[in-house]
């Protein structure tokens, strides 16, 4: 047997085969890598957004028509939009769908089956970035506390349900305890309950990922007159009439350049003017619910090479909002 | 003994290089199915209201349904949307990027959807795609009712 090292040649291309497979494997490796990082991100993100579109939509589409619709914002306290500590928040009374979760019982004393509903975004980069938070009112708060009567002390307690408000004009933090038997202004004020606004602040969460920031939120809405209301942090509160023209503010409590606060339906469905208004309460009840808002997340692992960048995405929804009420 | 060593020849090395690249892309290939996975897992979370919010609203917020995509925004239809309740029948389509999918919505109506000279009846078919081979995604129909500005 006549044995022999490999030739110069077979060498070569041996080496030149092999660096060739190599660098094939490599690259593809990297990119495959960089791939499957990348779609991890973006399948968290898709994930944040259904989180988020499937608690808000449950609420908007269980949208209750009697109770008032709340737009409020603020440009910081700078004064000045799109400077990045703006925020807005978006109110409604919205029925509840998991009633023995809301404590609503079945029984002899039953309670409301309605509750008030807030989407609130912040602008500002700390704690959080660009915290997108959701809130639903508590189903009742209860307190005790004591009086006198010509020298006798008695005790009450108070139960408040999330009432129904449907005037504008009324403060969602009026609970009208006011008007509880017995009670009088220094009691009032020595119980320090908190109103349903209040309640709302308190209880606000969030429902996308500590990881993952909601930036340039945009909340919109049509309603059945076709005016088009719409809420940047870059313009603020802007409201258009259906040809597309600008429509002032009111500079009233319920709409200046901050808020809009709409009436609930009567429950008659009757039409209503509040002067200086000239579209009924009935016809600026919101028809269609707009979101759009840019979720960004860090890489969540590192690829050699790859940019560091956080990965984006553009996400915008809209809701039906429930069928109108019939005009008397 | 020493008669029976040999080193290997060089279509022994060549076979191994072809064994391997044939691992390396099977490696390859199983994490590219990965990938894909994931993407129709994005599909399953956020395709469906996607369309369903596209069949209620064919201008989703920061986006305008205009002829042609005139202002670049990657939303764009054939046809104006505007006095939908005075025509005899139309079919406008209106496609174009949202939510990370391809999207596109076709409404139709007929002369016999109206409903006097307020409100009528329309069909709405919308279509999800994803990816860069525009697979089809989800797709969702649906008989809808316009109606006039109530003031």
């Amino acid at each position: 047997m006549t044995r022999r090292a490999f030739t110069l040649i077979e060498v070569l291309v041996a080496l030149a085969i092999g660096m060739l497979l190599a660098g094939m494997a490599t690259s593809m490796v990297y990119n495959v890598w960089r791939l499957s990082a990348r779609a991890m991100v973006r399948v968290a993100l898709h994930d944040d957004a259904a989180a988020f579109i499937t608690v808000v939509g449950s609420a908007v589409r269980n949208l209750h028509h009697g109770g008032q619709w709340a737009l409020e914002s603020s440009p910081g306290a700078d004064g000045v939009w799109d400077s990045g500590d703006e925020w807005v928040s978006l109110t409604f009374l919205s029925a509840n769908e998991q009633r023995v979760d809301r404590a609503m019982i079945f029984g002899e004393n039953p309670r409301v089956g309605l509750g008030w509903f807030r989407l609130r975004w912040d602008a500002a980069k700390a704690p959080a970035r660009g915290r997108l938070r959701i809130s639903r009112g508590s189903p009742w708060r209860a307190t005790s506390f004591a009086y006198d009567v010509s020298g006798s002390p008695r005790s009450a307690s108070i139960e408040i349900d999330p009432l129904p408000r449907r005037d504008r004009r009324r403060p969602l933090d009026d609970n009208d305890l006011r008007l509880v038997p017995g009670i009088d202004a220094a009691t009032l004020a020595a119980l320090a309950l908190p109103g349903d606004s209040a309640d709302l602040d308190a209880q606000l969460s969030t429902v996308i990922a500590p990881t993952t920031s909601a930036e340039d939120f945009r909340i919109g809405w049509t309603d059945r007159a076709g005016r088009q209301i719409q809420w940047s942090a870059q313009q603020g509160l802007s409201v258009k009439s259906a040809s597309g023209s600008t429509i002032a503010a009111l500079g009233q409590p319920w709409w200046n350049a901050t808020t809009l606060i709409l009436d609930g339906d009567f429950l008659d469905a009757r039409h209503h003017l509040l002067t200086p208004d000239t579209i009924s309460a009935g016809a600026a009840r919101p028809m269609l619910l707009r979101l759009s808002f840019t979720l960004t997340e860090a890489p969540q692992r590192a690829v050699p090479g790859a940019s560091r960048a956080y990965q984006k995405q553009d996400f915008a929804f809209s809701f039906a909002l429930g069928p109108d009420s019939p005009s008397p | 003994m020493s008669n029976l060593r040999r080193a290997f020849t060089f279509i022994e090395l060549l076979a191994v290089m072809l064994v391997m690249a044939l691992g390396f892309g099977a490696v390859i290939g199983l994490v590219s199915y990965g990938v894909r996975l994931s993407g129709e897992a994005q599909a399953a979370l956020s395709a469906m209201p996607t369309a369903i919010s596209v069949l209620e609203d064919p201008e989703p917020l920061g986006r305008s349904a205009d002829v042609g995509d005139a202002d670049g925004d990657e939303w764009g239809s054939d046809a104006p949307l505007s006095g939908l309740l005075g025509r005899p029948s139309y079919t406008i389509t209106v496609r174009g990027a949202v939510n990370g999918y391809w999207v596109k919505r076709i409404e139709s109506s007929t002369a016999a959807d109206r409903i006097g000279s307020a409100a009528r009846s329309a069909t709405v078919t919308v279509e999800v795609y994803w990816g860069p081979k525009g697979s089809y995604v989800t797709g969702l129909r649906r008989r809808i009712v316009r109606r006039g500005p109530n003031t």
